[in-house]
């Protein structure tokens, strides 16, 4: 291949600046479990939307609250929301798109429908069904989040599966006489690490703006404990006042997510894939 | 034909599968079409004759079936909020999500695939660095809050377009247009920057595989095989994720919607499911369905084009 | 790279924000250049100039255009414009004669009859009739031989026994109300729009005698009115008013920056400080009672000293610093202060806040170390959601834990208003304009008692301020009464939260009434 060094050179720098911010993001989360500078929710009305100062680096919100201690806390609870409820969707997404991808078929027909049913059912509509069943609780949301996440894996799977028990390596390893289980689990799957790591990016990505969205809608963490999410909607009140609500917030989910995907794409491009 | 007549069963099954969820998502949420709609102040037998007059106290399979019987003739009844059939409702917001769906769709499409293909063939370039910092910088950043930000710059900074205006198309279609394409660009930002990553990757993975090795060997150009035989292949997995992302939009977009104040599907399905409107709630998912299997079925034939591997049965 | 990285992003925001900022010079210019001559002061006494056409915003899809269907406050002051009643309430809370020139209502209570004022014409042409006027009253108050389950029935009027048209000694056309027990406040009851009889339309194409007459309605889009020519009062400045429905008060503030509305009633005081200069800000109160609920009658607020140690522990005046810029007028019990013949003022200041106390308190009813609660707050009302994290606040100085729940306002509805499965919750609750309206679902039997609270000697009161003809001895019992749920602390009452309305420089005559109401004919463009 050509400008084989350039890339390579490009590979690890992206790769170690991907660890780098994705363990900075994490080390201020851990540090945030234990101590903030400031109780996240302490009010105050003399410090409302005061800018980035020394004491308060990233500023106060409308309510003068130190954005800094909030973003840590709530960077924590975004996190471990989005991380479940990714884990959920792959899970789930991996052996159905499997199953219905390799055998085809009656199964394949009945979860695909089952899929595209969960597909059109409104996000919020599922939601509030899980909220009204099982409360409003801190991490209850995860459950609805991580149903809604299971069709788009499915899918991405399944067509992955669909294209890759056509190919020759496939044809072989049936030819040896190995079980389906062994072919899809052990030879297929590798294969489809590159996009099942794409879509876990995206996925992540996904879940911190659903855990956003549902902030919006007033069906995730519940004030006054921060999320990301919830900071940067309550940050919209005062977008013109105080701009910087919204900055540390935001700055967090782009790192956070910048990160993982540039790490993502290294291990991606690593040779897990093509035997 | 039998693939057709099986995708038409299918239809009919997912049909009748979400319609019966949204039923039973009815009965499990607190809440119904009306308390909602005599609020605070309303006795408790005026609650009760509203519901026995809107059909509420009816058997539950009873109001299921009365509704199903009348989706099936197309009539999905009288909203309980807007006291007005529900199609036309609906048929008034199609406008503003499908016009919406239509220019973002496009952008995603004119936009990614070259970007995704630039990346892909000069990967470890300054252009993929570049690409592939901002595409994954703006993936990051909440519709709601890319909205704000496009209204703040565009609409009262540089006054491009009045925050929170709309013009029916019949009325004036360029005004409409133009009304719609920042919003547009709040839909397709986010989703662009996730097409491209995606088919990168899928493109990256493809030159890895042995034809490609076997193409070089025999001299084709890498130019050739790229468009001759990778992009085919690397299509398969980034027309499932575009497939994704257009049955997304066109369900309309609930919250790019909210913060552009248009009228669309998104809205109404918000407004409806607080207001416990109940047959304007399964007017909408019946129409969210529809395109999602529709998108899905294209889709469908369109692996079957990109890659003959795969065969519809 | 990660250092350009995050130069870059830090850019991008500033660069977004200064753009805006921009945006904003910009604007001050352009408004100078127009010139909105005059000074900052009140802008009422400036010369009006009659035509021209604005847009309101507000932020709530319309219940129904049938204004006996209608019920949402959203609605009501909207339609306020089109209809009026045989007496309609004027900007000081008094009932002003409208379809009727004059009202008698008899020493005992038991008749009011209205005298039909001549020549009024509905919005379609035709003549006010006495039997339009018994037809609108009697459907309003359920007495029609077929029901519409659709129409509110006000309880209130279920006192009325027959309503029927007369003619008196001149001629005249009178409607006579005829009552089967005494009530000498039925009038601020009988504000139901005059709509014409039999008219089937109206839900579709509303008709009634305001100032303005119905346009258009799209769902989730807007209203438009235009000018009644024909209106019997003072007829209005504008020749047509549009209110756009907004999806939220964020998107319409973002409108009213790029000018595209003229006025906007439900400004945050977080916006109102963000206002540019095209605007004024008008302040009232918004006429509720904003407070948090306490469940009578589930534990630990069973307990007077509980409710009481509740009431030391919150600093209403924080509140109204946080969440309303320091406006709003404290209250006392549930009675708004904008009805100031019947609010009671003495009673605003009986806890005043103490922590010491409270903690006393709690240490008395046996919960020296405090105790975990919830308060449910319906999440579309963020002026709500926001005192519920200040009051969290100010809890834990007391040792009480509280946790907000935020439900949908459908679930609020169901299960905390109608099932009274709550701890505490956080709304603010309007009424009409009759003190009887504000405080009625504190006797123990009311279906909308949905605090459980029980007073004997309340109803009782209560039923004797109904009945009283004089007016006097009725304002001083139902200061009783206020004082009776302050003492018992039925709740903590919080704030009459107040009202930031954004009206467009040009424009001048916004009024603010007692009620939820925007009245559009007052309003007009200045020279």
């Amino acid at each position: 291949m050509k400008k084989k060094r350039g890339q390579e050179n490009t590979k690890n720098w992206s790769l170690i600046l991907g660890i780098v911010l994705v363990s900075a993001v994490l080390f201020f989360v851990l540090i945030g479990l234990f101590w903030t500078p400031y109780e996240p929710t302490a009010i105050s009305v003399a410090l409302k939307n005061k800018p980035p100062s020394l004491s308060h680096p990233f500023g106060t919100d409308y309510m003068g609250r130190d954005i800094l201690s909030r973003v840590m806390q709530g960077a924590g609870t975004t996190f471990l929301i989005s991380i479940v409820t990714v884990a959920i969707g792959l899970i789930f997404g991996t052996f159905i798109g499997a199953f219905t991808g390799y055998y085809g078929g009656v199964v394949d027909e009945i979860l695909m429908r089952l899929n595209d049913t969960l597909t059109s059912f409104p996000s919020i509509l599922l939601a509030l069904v899980f909220v009204s069943v099982i409360g409003s609780g801190k991490y209850n949301i995860i459950i609805a989040l991580g149903v809604i996440f299971v069709p788009s894996f499915a899918r991405v799977v399944r067509s992955e599966y669909i294209v890759q028990k056509e190919l020759d390596y496939v044809r072989n390893a049936k030819l040896l006489g190995a079980s389906d289980l062994r072919i899809m689990f052990v030879h297929i799957l590798p294969n489809t690490v590159p996009i099942l790591l794409s879509s876990t990016t995206i996925g992540l990505n996904n879940a911190i703006l659903a855990e956003a969205g549902m902030s919006y809608l007033s069906l995730g963490v519940q004030p006054p404990d921060p999320s990301l999410g919830r900071m940067l909607s309550e940050a919209q009140s005062s977008s013109l006042n105080a701009p910087w609500s919204a900055l540390a917030p935001g700055l967090m989910i782009v790192f956070t997510v910048l990160g993982f995907s540039m790490i993502s794409e290294n291990i991606g491009r690593g040779d897990v894939g093509g035997k | 034909m039998r693939y057709y007549v099986k995708k038409l069963i299918s239809l009919i099954m997912v049909l009748f599968l979400i319609m019966l969820l949204t039923f039973i998502a009815f009965q499990v949420i607190p809440g119904d079409g009306a308390l909602s709609r005599l609020g605070v102040d309303a006795e408790p037998e005026a609650i009760e004759a509203l519901r026995e007059s809107l059909g509420l106290n009816k058997s539950l399979p009873s109001r299921f079936f009365n509704f199903l019987s009348g989706a099936v003739r197309g009539d999905f009844g009288i909203s309980y909020h807007y006291s007005k059939p529900v199609s036309e409702l609906l048929a008034a917001r199609f406008p503003a999500t499908v016009g919406l769906a239509v220019i973002s769709i496009l952008m995603i499409v004119i936009i990614s695939v070259p970007l995704g293909l630039v990346c892909s063939r000069k990967e470890g370039g300054v252009a993929d660095r570049i690409i592939t910092l901002t595409t994954q910088t703006l993936m990051a950043v909440p519709s709601f809050f890319l909205g704000i930000i496009i209204t703040l710059i565009f609409g009262l900074g540089l006054r491009w377009f009045s925050p929170g205006g709309y013009i029916a198309p019949e009325e004036n279609f360029s005004s409409y247009l133009h009304y719609m394409i920042f919003p547009a660009v709040a839909i397709a930002i986010p989703k662009i920057a996730m097409t491209v990553k995606f088919l990168k990757t899928s493109v990256l993975r493809e030159l890895k595989l042995d034809y490609v090795r076997t193409a070089r060997s025999k001299g084709n150009t890498e130019r050739a095989i790229l468009w001759r035989h990778v992009l085919k292949n690397a299509l398969v997995p980034v027309i499932t994720f575009m497939g994704m992302v257009i049955a997304d939009v066109l369900a309309g977009s609930i919250v790019v919607e909210k913060v552009f104040n248009l009228p669309g599907v998104g809205r109404l399905l918000i407004t409806a499911i607080s207001n416990r409107d109940y047959p304007v709630v399964e007017a909408v998912v019946v129409y969210i369905a529809c395109v999602v299997l529709f998108v899905n079925f294209i889709v469908d034939l369109l692996y079957q084009k990109v890659d003959p591997r795969v065969r519809l049965k | 790279m990660k250092k350009h990285g995050k130069i870059l992003l830090a850019l991008l925001l500033i660069l977004g924000i200064s753009v805006f900022a921009g945006g904003c010079g910009k604007d001050e210019n352009s408004s100078d250049g127009q010139g909105t001559e005059g000074t900052d002061g009140n802008t009422v006494t400036k010369e009006p100039v009659a035509g021209g056409e604005i847009i309101v915003g507000i932020t709530q899809d319309l219940d129904s255009l049938d204004p006996h269907k209608a019920h949402a406050a959203g609605t009501l002051e909207v339609i306020f414009n089109l209809f009026e009643g045989v007496v309609k309430p004027d900007k000081d809370g008094n009932l002003v004669p409208a379809v009727a020139s004059d009202v008698t209502i008899s020493e005992d209570g038991m008749t009011y009859t209205f005298t039909l004022r001549e020549g009024v014409k509905f919005h379609n042409g035709a003549p006010v009739t006495a039997e339009d006027v018994v037809y609108s009253l009697k459907r309003s108050a359920g007495l029609l031989e077929t029901l519409d389950p659709e129409v509110i029935v006000t309880s209130a009027l279920s006192c009325i026994s027959d309503i029927t048209a007369s003619k008196d000694a001149s001629g005249k056309d009178i409607v006579i109300v005829s009552l089967s027990t005494a009530n000498t406040e039925l009038l601020g009851y009988l504000t139901s729009a005059i709509i014409p009889k039999d008219y089937e339309n109206q839900a579709e194409s509303p008709v009634g005698t305001g100032p303005f007459k119905f346009v258009s309605y799209t769902p989730l889009g807007s209203v438009v009115m235009e000018k009644n020519p024909d209106y019997y009062g003072t007829a209005p400045y504008l020749d047509r008013v549009t209110f756009k429905i907004f999806a939220d008060t964020n998107t319409a503030f973002m409108e009213l920056l790029g000018g595209g509305i003229d006025v906007f009633p439900y400004l945050t005081s977080e916006q109102a400080n963000q206002l540019t200069e095209n605007y004024n800000i008008e302040n009232g109160t918004a006429n509720l009672v904003q407070a948090l609920f306490l469940n009578n009658v589930e534990k630990p607020f069973d307990d007077i000293r509980v409710r009481q140690a509740m009431c030391h522990a919150i600093d209403r005046q924080q509140i109204l610093d946080m969440v309303a810029g320091g406006k709003g007028t404290l209250i006392g019990s549930n009675m708004f202060a904008g009805f100031a013949k019947y609010f009671n003022a003495d009673i605003v200041n009986m806890y005043e806040y103490d922590t010491e106390k409270a903690k006393e308190l709690l240490a008395d009813a046996g919960y020296p170390d405090g105790f975990e609660m919830t308060i449910t707050v319906p999440s579309n009302y963020q002026f709500h959601v926001d005192t519920a994290q200040v009051i969290v606040e100010q809890l834990k100085q007391v040792g009480i834990t509280a946790k907000i729940e935020l439900v949908e306002w459908g679930s609020w509805l169901e299960n905390t208003y109608r099932g009274r499965q709550f701890q505490t919750t956080i709304v603010g609750l309007d009424a009409n304009l009759a003190p009887s309206d504000v405080l009625k679902r504190y006797r123990s039997s009311a279906s909308s008692n949905f605090l459980g609270y029980v007073n004997e000697e309340f109803d009782r009161i209560f039923a004797l301020a109904v009945a009283e003809t004089d007016d006097t001895a009725k304002v001083s019992y139902y200061k009783q009464l206020q004082e009776i749920l302050a003492k018992d602390a039925a709740s903590v009452y919080i704030q009459d939260p107040a009202s930031y309305v954004a009206v467009n420089k040009k424009l001048s005559g916004y009024t603010f009434y007692p009620l939820y109401v925007q009245d559009m004919s007052k309003i007009y463009y200045i020279k």
